[in-house]
């Protein structure tokens, strides 16, 4: 893990520092109201946060702070990054958990519906659902959403954060994408699970359907369906670029987009890591979820 | 074994709950009552972590800090908490403070009290004695009411330079709440969404004041305008050129617009083949069409332009300035006397700003029409500023505008071989992107030190005629900012910095 989060680092500062743009002059322009910095105090700017210093005594000072528990600080401001990072990451945990649960109570039943009844026209229906789910762009549904359930029925609030309220609109947002994608992966898995042979054997033992398709086929179908959720997190936090923007919601999304176009390095660093963690722990989560699924797979590498 | 409750219980339940949601989320929903309460959404966060050093607020737009320097209408200094200043030597200044101002919890205004509030500053940002020139130990208390500011260097427009948001002062004690002297006060933040603020009733003036003004964060332009459209906002700040007419025709919403400091323009790049030919550089100006340009790509928002430097800063010299055109005969003819020989340009767009998109694809399409091919490149905003200055490109779309009455600095960024535009190759290889050479450097050196405003005109006036005629840069328009508000709200103060718009007389009908 530590070998993943090093070269996670590594790349992303290589990355941004390889990237033209001048943090001293985007930071001193943005904090002056769009005015043009002078030299002077671009120089003394660099000066004060070290960026006149190789690539190579940055990173490393940046690591050995990290290394101590300390992501380094803003090049705007007195906070930390942690701390910026804590006061925002609620709201993105509640947006990711939030659309999560539309994406999996969105995309199960209707994966199973279609695959109990293929090329019906509840199957049709979910697939040509599925397509337009992907296909649709964030922003758009955003804003679709917005101009039908806060303009027109006046049923929740354009945007923001807080209560339950402000949640919605997001996650449906967000999940409706996500659902998508996995509906189709529940579908195939099911009509795999389906074609098995147990299958056939539990209902020529005369197995009500229901519980030949929940409890047998359902289980077997949701090892793949759990890996794609998993991976789906970084679709979480991909869309939760757009969507925060969209609904106003202060989170991680739009802390890392503002510091990228500002090249405030210790804070895209600081998210990167975070999400580099997030991502390696969901990973490991996802292993362990097989084995309560499925307990012939053996986490120790040992043939069942 | 049974199961704790039955599918159809649980979806049962699932329907109330969401009912429940529903109809609690739409009772929830509540807008201010009182009719003078205002909300006026802003792109940019008015708590932004990065404001520590005034308690958690910008000192933009809200006006619960004032500095000692004000601007005028006409972009002119004009006495705030300073009634007057002077030049005692080439590199000091003495301001006297207004009597009478107190901060929001009742202290009078010292001269101890702004020297506190500069300190805090330079405490915070180990650049700001670049920009104003003045070192951290450079502020003084001559007495309770003069402060003394040594700058290092002469600078004749350093009152103005501290007329920016930056340099509002704020109470020495003040550590957890705002605390200064302007109009209103703070009595609510809410971290990354708003700031709300009472007037203040010690205010030396008896004006009579909205009871509440919230500012709010709304990022995305079309959410600020769905925001307004739904009215849960009265007032929001920059609108998008192109939907300002939807929102001035919808019934009840209205925009305003004002013409502000910056000006767009092509800087065309002097030392590079083949736009280092003045026949070339002319004949693209006689292509461009100003009136046209701001009526397509700006949506009719916006003044065409003549020079470099926008009309409402008190030395342009827009009226003197010649017009080229459009005449894309005599263009044609140019291009053909030029050296040119069918190379693409390149024209550099910054992609933060939609707008300069636009503008890039209809100049692109007129250069075609007198024969000169150009492709478009767009680059993110941190990378523009280091690709321009590097002069990679041979035509690119700037725009640059003052939150101050300093605008100095605007003539020197652009065409002074040592300005922020053209330094890096010219201490390089003595080259540039824009700057014509030493004998605009030795104007703008002079208009930078003229004592008098006629004698600044004159001289920053010559910089503005030379890089008209030498086609350094093609002049395209004076920027206009756009504010939308409900159709019933008014009494909005322009000014033509955006960021010091007063709130002070808003109203609904």
């Amino acid at each position: 893990m530590a070998v993943v989060l090093l070269g996670v680092s590594l790349l992303t500062y290589g990355m941004i520092f390889v990237t033209p743009g001048d943090p001293a002059r985007t930071i001193l322009t943005q904090q002056m109201g769009g005015q043009t910095p002078t030299p002077a105090a671009v120089e003394q700017f660099r000066a004060a946060n070290g960026l006149d210093d190789p690539f190579v005594v940055q990173y490393a000072r940046w690591m050995g702070g990290v290394v101590q528990g300390d992501l380094g600080q803003s090049y705007y401001s007195d906070q930390s990054v942690s701390a910026m990072i804590v006061q925002r990451l609620p709201n993105t945990i509640e947006l990711a958990v939030a659309s999560m649960l539309v994406a999996v109570a969105i995309a199960v039943p209707a994966g199973i519906v279609s695959a109990v009844n293929p090329e019906s026209r509840a199957d049709y229906a979910a697939q040509f659902g599925s397509l337009v789910g992907v296909s649709m762009p964030n922003f758009w549904l955003g804003f679709l959403l917005i101009i039908v359930c806060s303009l027109w029925l006046g049923i929740f609030p354009v945007a923001g954060a807080g209560g339950v309220e402000y949640l919605v609109l997001p996650a449906l947002t967000l999940g409706s994408g996500m659902a998508a994608v996995i509906t189709r992966l529940v579908r195939t898995a099911m009509l795999d699970a389906l074609d098995a042979a147990y299958i056939q054997t539990a209902q020529s033992k005369g197995l009500r359907e229901r519980i030949v398709v929940y409890k047998h086929a359902l289980r077997n179908a949701l090892v793949p369906v759990v890996t794609i959720i998993g991976l789906q997190l970084s679709y979480v936090l991909n869309g939760a670029v757009v969507v925060e923007v969209v609904f106003q919601r202060p989170g991680l999304g739009t802390l890392l987009v503002d510091a990228i176009f500002a090249r405030d390095y210790p804070i895209v660093q600081g998210v990167t890591l975070l999400i580099g963690v997030i991502f390696v722990v969901t990973n490991f989560a996802v292993d362990l979820t097989y084995r309560r699924l499925d307990p012939r797979i053996d986490l120790k590498g040992d043939t069942a | 074994m049974r199961r704790p409750c039955s599918r159809r219980q649980f979806l049962g339940g699932l329907a109330v709950g969401t009912a429940g949601l529903v109809a609690g989320c739409s009772s929830s929903q509540t807008e201010s009552d009182a009719n003078d309460a205002f909300t006026v959404a802003l792109e940019r966060d008015p708590t932004r972590e990065k404001w520590d050093v005034y308690n958690g607020i910008t000192p933009y737009f809200t006006h619960v800090f004032e500095p000692l320097v004000g601007v005028t209408d006409e972009m002119q200094t004009e006495p705030l908490l300073a009634t007057e200043w002077e030049a005692v030597d080439e590199t000091t200044w003495e301001f006297s403070l207004r009597d009478g101002v107190t901060f929001h919890n009742g202290d009078p205004l010292t001269a101890s009290a702004v020297v506190d509030s500069f300190t805090r500053v330079f405490e915070q940002w180990s650049w700001v004695p670049g920009w104003i020139g003045v070192e951290p130990d450079g502020v003084t208390v001559v007495d309770e009411g003069t402060v003394r500011f040594q700058t290092t260097e002469p600078f004749p427009a350093f009152p103005g330079t501290i007329s920016h948001n930056y340099f509002g002062i704020q109470h020495p004690d003040a550590t957890d709440t705002p605390v200064g002297t302007g109009p209103f006060r703070v009595t609510n933040v809410e971290s990354q969404k708003s700031v709300t603020l009472t007037p203040y009733e010690g205010y030396r003036d008896d004006a009579e004041r909205p009871s509440e003004l919230t500012f709010k964060w709304i990022e995305d332009p079309n959410t600020r305008l769905l925001s307004l459209e739904k009215g849960s906002i009265d007032v929001a700040q920059t609108i998008p050129k192109s939907r300002a007419t939807s929102v001035d025709d919808a019934s009840e919403t209205a925009i305003e617009t004002q013409l502000t400091p910056s000006a767009g323009l092509v800087a065309v790049n002097l030392y590079k083949s083949p736009t280092d030919d003045e026949l070339l550089r002319q004949a693209l100006n006689w292509a461009v069409d100003q009136a046209q340009l701001v009526k397509s790509a700006l949506n009719g928002i916006g003044k065409p332009a003549r020079g470099p430097i926008s009309s409402v800063i008190p030395w342009a010299v827009h009226d003197d300035l010649p017009t080229y055109g459009p005449d894309r005969d005599k263009a044609r003819d140019l291009v053909e006397q030029s050296g040119y020989d069918g190379e693409t340009l390149s024209i550099l767009v910054n992609s933060e700003n939609a707008d300069d998109g636009t503008v890039a694809q209809i100049l692109n399409g007129w250069f075609s029409d007198i024969g000169v091919e150009s492709k478009i490149r767009q680059v993110d905003p941190a990378s523009f500023n280091d690709t321009f200055t590097a002069g990679e490109a041979h035509l690119t779309l700037v725009g640059f505008g003052s939150n101050s009455a300093a605008c100095d600095y605007l003539i020197r960024a652009m065409f002074h071989s040592d300005g922020s535009d053209n330094r890096k190759l010219h201490e390089r290889n003595g080259t540039g992107v824009y700057n014509p050479g030493p004998e605009v450097d030795r104007l703008i050196e002079d208009g930078y030190r003229a004592e008098t405003m006629a004698e600044k005109r004159e001289h920053y006036g010559e910089v503005q005629k030379r890089v008209v005629n030498t086609g350094a840069i093609i002049p395209l328009y004076y920027n206009e900012h756009v504010l939308g508000r409900q159709s019933n709200v008014s009494g909005i103060d322009g000014h033509p910095i955006g960021k010091m718009l007063g709130w002070s007389t808003l109203e609904r009908k």
